[in-house]
Parts: C-alpha cells; sequence; structure tokens
C-alpha cells in the first residue's frame, strides 16, 4: 500500500513534496503496524525551489526518524500514528509558519485502514481501475493546512493505495503516474 | 550576433537621404527608400528613426511591408524602431515578420524578440523556425533570470526542444530546463533525453543545486531518478554536493 499525494497544478506541481520511502528501497516490511505506515504531504510549496526542496527534506527526515536503522516504530495501530504526528509536531516551528502542511497518514488494519492528515480535500482510493472518493462531505479528515490541534484518525474500508488531493488543489488531468509523481518503470 | 538594442538610435538624423527627402512626400518616394534600404551607402538606423517620427506607417510598409527589400542592414535597423513598428503591427507581426526577411540577421530578431516579449507563446515556433534542431537555446539565454523562465522551459520542453534545452541548461549552469525536460510527456520517454543531459550538468556544475529543481517536476520519488544516472566517479563526488545522501541510494 501507498499514499501520493497529488500534484499542484501550476508550473511546480511537486515543489515541497515528501512521501514515505517506496516499497523495497529504503524501508523494511515486518509485521509491526510501523513496518505498514505511508505518507504523503507537501510543505512549503508556495516557497522558492530551493527553500520549497529544504522543507520538504526536513519533514521526509523527521517522518523518517520513525524508521530508524530500517526497524520500525511499535505499538498498536493508534499509537504508531500518534508517532508519526509527534515526528511532525517536534520540527522546527519556522518549517510550519506558514500553517500549510499538507499530510495524509495510512495505515492497514484489519477490515481496512486508518487515514489520519490535514490540508486534505478529498482521498480516492482506486478500484475497478478506477478513481473513486472516499470522504464523504463534512468527513472529519477534510480539513485545512496547518499542524492540527488534535489530529482526526478515521477508519475506512478500503485497502490499497490511495490518492489525496491536498488544499489548493485542483483534479489533475493525464496519466495518473505524472499526476502523482510516480517514477515511470525502469528500463 | 549582434546586439542592434544595445545602443540607441541617433535621435538628429544626419542622413544623406533624410535631407533630401525632407523636402519630398514620403510616401510618393518610397521607391528611392527602398532603394536605399536594399543597398545602403551609411548606416539606416538614423534614416528609419526620422521616417518613423514623421511617417510610422511609411516605416512599417518599409521594414515589413510586401515591397520591403529585407535583409540583414535593414532588419537590424528596423529593431531600433521596433516600439513603433510593434504599435502598428503587433508585437507578433512586426517581429515574426522581420525574422522572415532578416536573412542572416534573423537570429538578432529572435534575441530581440526574446528580451521584449519572454512569455510570448509564439516564441516556440519561431525558435523552431529559426534554430531548428537547437530551438530554445536563444529565447532561454534571454530569459533565464526572468520570473517566466522555467515556464519558458517548459513551453520548449512540450515542443520537443531537447537539444536547446540541454545546450541552455549546460551553458547558462541553470537546472531548470532539464528540470523541464523531465516533465514534458514526450513520445519515446522523456528519460531517455533527460537523463544524459542530466550526467553532463552535474559533471560540468557540480556546485549548482540541482535535485531541488529535478524533484519538484519529477515528484518527491527523487532517488528513482539518481539512480538511473549512469555511474561515474564525477557524479558520486557532486552528489552530496548537491544535498543528496549517498547513503540513502538504493
Amino acid at each position: 500500500m501507498s499514499v501520493y499525494l497529488f500534484g499542484t497544478p501550476g508550473p511546480r506541481p511537486f515543489a515541497g513534496h515528501f512521501r514515505s520511502p517506496a516499497a523495497g528501497a529504503d524501508r523494511a516490511r515486518g509485521a509491526l503496524p510501523g513496518d505498514r505506515l505511508s505518507w504523503a504531504g507537501r510543505l512549503w510549496p508556495l516557497a522558492t525551489t530551493e527553500l520549497a526542496w529544504t522543507a520538504a527534506l526536513a519533514a521526509r527526515a523527521a517522518l523518517e526518524s520513525l524508521l530508524p536503522e530500517g526497524t520500525a516504530p511499535e505499538g498498536t495501530p493508534e499509537e504508531v500514528l500518534t508517532q508519526a504526528w509527534l515526528c511532525l509536531y517536534g520540527m522546527e516551528a519556522r518549517w510550519h509558519r506558514d500553517r500549510d502542511l499538507c499530510v495524509l497518514f495510512a495505515l492497514p488494519v484489519e477490515g481496512g485502514t486508518l487515514l489520519s492528515g490535514c490540508g486534505i480535500q478529498q482521498v480516492f482510493a482506486a478500484e475497478q481501475g478506477q478513481l473513486r472518493p472516499i470522504l464523504s462531505d463534512g468527513h472529519p479528515l477534510i480539513s485545512p493546512p496547518g499542524l492540527p490541534e488534535g489530529p482526526v484518525v478515521a477508519q475506512v474500508p478500503q485497502v490499497g493505495d490511495f490518492y489525496a488531493l491536498g488544499d489548493r488543489s485542483a483534479m489533475p488531468r493525464g496519466r495518473l503516474s505524472r499526476a502523482c509523481g510516480i517514477p515511470p518503470s525502469a528500463p | 550576433m549582434n546586439d542592434p538594442l544595445a545602443t540607441a538610435p541617433p535621435t538628429d538624423p544626419d542622413h544623406p537621404l533624410v535631407r533630401e527627402l525632407a523636402q519630398l512626400d514620403l510616401r510618393q518616394n518610397i521607391d528611392l527608400l527602398i532603394h536605399e534600404a536594399r543597398s545602403p551607402a551609411s548606416p539606416l538606423e538614423p534614416l528609419l528613426a526620422w521616417i518613423a517620427a514623421r511617417d510610422p506607417a511609411l516605416l512599417a510598409d518599409l521594414c515589413c511591408g510586401p515591397r520591403s527589400p529585407g535583409g540583414p542592414a535593414l532588419c537590424r535597423a528596423a529593431l531600433s524602431q521596433i516600439a513603433p513598428l510593434e504599435r502598428l503591427l503587433t508585437p507578433r507581426g512586426a517581429l515574426c515578420r522581420l525574422a522572415d526577411i532578416a536573412g542572416e540577421a534573423d537570429r538578432d530578431v529572435l534575441l530581440a524578440a526574446a528580451r521584449r516579449h519572454p512569455e510570448a507563446p509564439w516564441l516556440i515556433g519561431l525558435s523552431r523556425k529559426i534554430e531548428g534542431e537547437a530551438a530554445g537555446a536563444i529565447h532561454l539565454s534571454a530569459t533565464a533570470g526572468h520570473p517566466a523562465f522555467l515556464s519558458v522551459c517548459l513551453a520548449h520542453a512540450q515542443s520537443g526542444h531537447h537539444a536547446g534545452l540541454r545546450d541552455a541548461a549546460l551553458a547558462l549552469g541553470h537546472p531548470a530546463p532539464l528540470a523541464a525536460l523531465l516533465c514534458a510527456d514526450l513520445p519515446g520517454g522523456n528519460l531517455s533525453a533527460a537523463l544524459p543531459a542530466i550526467a553532463r550538468f552535474i559533471e560540468r556544475w557540480p556546485d549548482v543545486p540541482l535535485l531541488p529543481w529535478l524533484a519538484e517536476q519529477w515528484g518527491p520519488d527523487v532517488e528513482a531518478l539518481t539512480r538511473r544516472l549512469p555511474a561515474n566517479r564525477a557524479l558520486e563526488a557532486a552528489i552530496p554536493g548537491l544535498g543528496y545522501s549517498p547513503g540513502r541510494r538504493g
């Protein structure tokens, strides 16, 4: 399972974007819930190219501290999500100054997936080759950007990959892989 | 290339023909002007400045009209009066027409167009017409540092101007043209054009931060891109300076 955040319309679609390491690349997959935690987000997308990159690296480093040396955080799924949020709360305050953080966490559990996030307009799941929105109007996960005071955690019955539409984004056209910045298969 | 915009024409023309024409009806003597423009005996800039002040429409006829003799000398001189020509003919009309009839001065016209209208979409086609395989090099070199530079790069990428983008990146030491190559949705895949260019860029400009520019077009999994670069000691040495940690390479 992976989580993807759609690129932002405009000439810099993935400015400030960060994502959990790809399966098999940097993280060991095991039996603990933390092994299966995935995330995608963006921070400082309107900053200059270099600053947006630095912000994304900062968020990435904070979240990957959950996975030191290929290990995984322990605890119940809810505790793992709390640890993930604490990583973001622990970042230097300047990164959250603009209150523009968008992020979605997903953690598979029995009977579906736990989702948590902020700055999300909608979440889509791929069903029979089609993207289908899974959040109803007014769903608590639909929230403004920026670190929330009390993160919402919701369980959905869907499993598999999730695609998030962040704040101030429009549904992209064209290939899904391009819209989400998914690398093409190696030749 | 000459740079006709670099020096302003004299405002007080002292052209032999001017003294003669001053006593005549210009419209009735356009043949004389055309003859002079075809084989100028002295610089044309003062003459065109004088005509522009008296009869801008005649200036447009002489420089861009169907009877215009064209040629490098006239078109370079016309660039010194490009503002009134653009007012009469629109920027695209004036500059594309001048480029058509400029002969060997067509690159001067393209450079002037890129400086005056860096975001104009018609510059993409004009670049291809004038520069051929290297389309984009002049436009990109003229717009480096402009806020729309990345958008200009993306427009050239969408038109398949790989060589121009690569050459501009290497010449300018700016990663945006390479990033645009990654974004282009081109037949055959954009990676085949981008990867060798990225490798050459890193070798030539090892201290320029490249990954931030690539990541905002490619996506956050930038390691999937850097892993595809050819193994090379210069690249390995350069990567830490680019803000990339080799320890995280898969």
